[in-house]
């Protein structure tokens, strides 16, 4: 629907004729390639970066994992304090003399 | 959102020379640029973001709505330089295709006569201006760049009209 003032388009009409300069054009074709180059970079980047990171996450709860529960004498420690706290346990008494 | 392919160069070349003549209503030419430029930087990020709708607007109507806000935020960055570019933008930047030296003189004359007319208007009527520079955009689309009635805007758009007639002397 072609509902412009034409009388004010008349009057405004001078200012289309300005021309532009094709090294502008040049220089703004470049800068969005740029643009759009720095984007695809930092999408790859980005990826391995956060797979990176997940990735060190796990291995290093693995790692952790294995020494903690791995360590079996830590664990039979802690094994036989659950089992003196039990209700059922009995009570061992040994007594040492010492000269 | 569907994501389209563009031809950036060619989207380049197509709005480019509009978000220039938008601009340089405000600011000189090597602002201009720089302000186009920072458009269209602008236009890429939102599109790799896949912030444009193509069912709303095209690639053309996006960019003046940053434009827009372009614009806002570099006035004050370069209003201390006002004046100078003003006379800056007259005497060396304004290229005009014509093989007639004097017409070429005469058509200098009037841009610089009509920039300076256009910048005592009103804000909103100066960005309708701006706008109205695109033939290709109708009402609808320039009261959606700028978020207006469209009422509203024809109302601003025949005030500025009687204006820039009392101006410059056009009865």
């Amino acid at each position: 629907m072609d509902d412009r003032d034409k009388e004010l388009d008349k009057i405004i009409d001078p200012l289309r004729k300005e021309d532009i300069n094709d090294f502008y054009i040049k220089r703004w074709q470049k800068n969005v390639a740029d643009e759009l180059e720095i984007s695809r970079k930092f999408n790859l980047k980005n990826f391995f970066f956060v797979n990176m990171k997940l990735a060190t996450a796990t291995i290093a709860g693995f790692v952790l994992g294995a020494l903690i529960f791995g360590n079996t004498e830590f664990f039979q420690e802690n094994n036989q304090m659950v089992k003196n706290l039990d209700d059922s346990a009995t009570v061992e008494y040994i007594f040492i003399k010492i000269d | 959102m569907t994501k389209i392919e563009i031809d950036w160069n060619k989207e380049v070349e197509l709005i480019g020379p509009k978000l220039f003549r938008f601009f340089t209503v405000f600011f000189s030419s090597e602002e201009s640029a720089d302000l186009v430029q920072e458009t269209l930087i602008r236009l890429v990020r939102k599109y790799k973001n896949k912030k444009i709708d193509f069912e709303k607007g095209n690639l053309k109507n996006y960019s003046f709505g940053i434009a827009r806000f372009v614009r806002l935020e570099n006035i004050k960055r370069y209003a201390k330089n006002k004046e100078t570019n003003l006379d800056e933008m007259d005497e060396r930047s304004i290229e005009i295709e014509s093989d007639d030296i004097e017409n070429k003189i005469t058509l200098k004359e009037e841009i610089k006569t009509l920039k300076k007319a256009i910048n005592t208007l009103k804000e909103e009527q100066k960005q309708i201006l701006s706008l109205l520079l695109d033939k290709d955009l109708t009402l609808l689309e320039i009261s959606e760049i700028i978020e207006m009635p469209i009422g509203t805007v024809k109302s601003h758009i025949h005030r500025a009209k009687s204006e820039l007639k009392k101006i410059l002397g056009i009865y």
